[in-house]
């Protein structure tokens, strides 16, 4: 025999999941709508509009020519003490860390026999684009270079070099764990919506589904607890959701958004918290109007927090407003969000408390 | 204001018990309390020697409850509805007690079709369906022909004297005289909270001396 918290659950995931109203209105609006917005974003300040900057350090060798090859590629060169701090910092968007001169040609007997790099590039960058222009760059310049020395020999430089390699362009892998940070939240921004959607029933209060279950034998609280586990699972459905588009539209491409480490960190505390209050609110009602009343004090405590949180910030995560920035950054996304789904979940909570529900926009009700 | 008064009654197994009155008679409210749904100020109800109030879960698992506000789940089937309602009751074989009540109660015809595209008939049909699946000691119906037409009324009466036949006691509120002529061993007028009269219908036709059980209830509810 199925318990009747699993066997409610798991109904509940089916009938949501089925809503055409539902997933037209409101779902599908929120899951492509930002990811695109940002994709697009993120594509014309890259490409079209911004020129991105790379740092370089002053002992660049002068006979690579690779100064002139990345400004060739677009970029704006600065030559910095430590190319790599800069770049860490979020002042440049590639950096050249590293140069090491080897003996190359001059270690050869004959140009034919040259094993040995003359020169191994270090370079890092995040964005795809960045990636694949330093890279250019670097191999451009290294084959001037290089062919330059042939010629100088009297050799052929297309028969009798073959550059293998001579970049190594380092870029860290931030598609996942960007990914699993936009899930989560985004598990967490939708779980408040799911609870009071799904605790509060949609439109079952109206149609007499909550009666109905309940005069068959269901006690309340095992039907507000199965609804609060749908809201989780469906929180998490949403997530994974997201979290492949993440990974599908290019994670490094949402990362020129990035914003410092502890703003993310606020943000995904801020985000846990809350849901730490919807679980305690789940395992305390003891009936579905309870859940429901609770959750909408919690929904409206965390709308007043994260307003004042967002005031607070405001100066630093608004870097829109600075000449010349970007675009804004995945902070302020992420407020931004946050605010507008509180704002959504205070007005549903109120709607809620004020018994008038908007059923028929969640495509209940019918 | 007091919506139930000094109200007596008893059903046995194996009857149908018509409840008549006009709107705000109290026929919602007694059947309410009798499923737990709401509480007595004060008096006791007993369904199968249990108390609702005291205990509405366990007396939930011998009752079929059917008001006139209680809901199919949408985007389910009329299957997976039934399925949903025998899985909460606890049946030992769930499965077969859905097909067993997709017959009983001729859902069959539509059990793939999604409870929101349902006539009114059918769905009313399935509502009786999912508060029998069970097969309950105490089957309480609030108004179970209102909005059908005739042929669906009918093959719904066919359903509740199905259940009197299988033993189940039938509590059953309607409007509708006829249909307490037709079914019902016994009735009782329930006027502004009070019982006034009970009887078979024809005790009823005779003690008022009216031609039909219309009039007679008429009568009674004048004084």
């Amino acid at each position: 025999m199925t318990h009747p918290i699993w066997l409610l659950a798991m109904i509940e995931v089916v009938r949501a999941v089925r809503t055409g109203a539902l997933l037209r209105s409101f779902l599908l609006p929120v899951l492509l709508g930002p990811p695109a917005a940002i994709a697009i974003g993120t594509m014309v300040s890259t490409y079209g509009v911004l020129t991105p900057v790379v740092a370089v350090p002053p002992d660049l060798p002068v006979e690579l020519g690779l100064e002139l090859a990345l400004e060739e590629q677009g970029f704006t060169v600065v030559i910095v003490d430590d190319p790599f701090a800069v770049w860490g910092d979020d002042e440049a968007d590639a950096a050249i860390v590293r140069v090491v001169e080897g003996d190359g040609l001059a270690a050869a007997r004959t140009p034919e026999r040259a094993t040995r790099w003359r020169w191994s590039v270090w370079a890092v960058a995040e964005r795809e684009g960045d990636h694949e222009k330093v890279e250019d760059a670097i191999q451009a310049a290294g084959r001037r270079a290089v062919e330059s020395v042939v010629s100088a020999v009297g050799g052929d430089p297309i028969d009798d070099v073959r550059l293998a390699w001579v970049s190594q362009v380092e870029t860290p892998s931030s598609d996942v764990p960007l990914a699993i940070v936009v899930g989560y939240l985004v598990f967490g921004l939708s779980l408040p919506v799911y609870y009071v959607y799904g605790v509060a029933g949609g439109g079952d209060q109206a149609d007499g589904v909550t009666e109905g279950l309940l005069s068959a034998g269901v006690s309340a609280r095992h039907l507000a607890a199965s609804r609060w586990l749908a809201a989780c699972a469906l929180s998490v459905l949403f997530a994974v959701v997201l979290f492949g588009q993440v990974l599908v539209f290019g994670g490094r491409s949402l990362m020129v958004l990035a914003p410092p480490a502890a703003d993310l960190a606020r943000a995904v505390g801020a985000v846990a918290l809350v849901d730490a209050a919807f679980v305690v609110v789940g395992l305390l009602a003891r009936t579905s109007r309870e859940a429901v009343q609770f959750a909408a004090i919690v929904l409206m405590g965390s709308g007043v927090m994260f307003a004042v949180g967002a005031a607070a910030a405001a100066p630093a995560w608004l870097p829109l407003a600075g000449a010349g920035s970007e675009a804004a950054s995945l902070a302020a996304w992420v407020g931004a969000a946050m605010n507008a789904l509180t704002a959504v979940g205070v007005v549903f909570g109120a709607g809620v408390l004020l018994d008038r529900f908007p059923r028929r926009l969640l495509g209940e009700g019918r | 204001m007091v919506a139930l008064d000094d109200a007596s009654f008893e059903v046995a197994p194996g009857e149908v018990v018509g409840l008549l009155g006009p709107n705000g008679a109290g026929k919602t409210t007694t059947l309410r309390l009798l499923t737990g749904l709401d509480r007595p100020t004060a008096g006791t109800a007993l369904l199968c020697g249990k108390d609702p109030a005291v205990d509405p879960l366990t007396v939930r698992r011998e009752l079929g409850f059917l008001s006139t506000t209680s809901g199919l789940p949408s985007r389910l089937t009329a299957r997976e509805s039934l399925m949903m309602f025998a899985g909460l009751r606890g049946l030992p074989d769930p499965k077969a007690s859905v097909e067993e009540a997709l017959d009983r109660f001729s859902v069959r015809a539509f059990e793939h079709r999604r409870t929101e595209a349902l006539s009114t008939g059918m769905r009313q049909r399935l509502r009786i369906a999912c508060a029998a699946v069970h097969r309950p000691k105490v089957l309480i119906l609030d108004e179970p022909t209102a909005g059908l037409d005739v042929m669906a009324s009918a093959e719904l009466l066919d359903d509740v004297r199905t259940m009197r036949s299988a033993g189940a006691a039938v509590l059953f509120s309607t409007h509708v005289m006829r249909e307490a002529t037709l079914l019902c061993d016994r009735v009782i007028v329930l006027f502004r909270g009070r019982i006034h009269a009970v009887g078979t219908p024809r005790e009823l036709v005779e003690r008022t001396g009216a031609a039909d059980l219309d009039d007679a209830f008429l009568q009674l509810v004048r004084g």
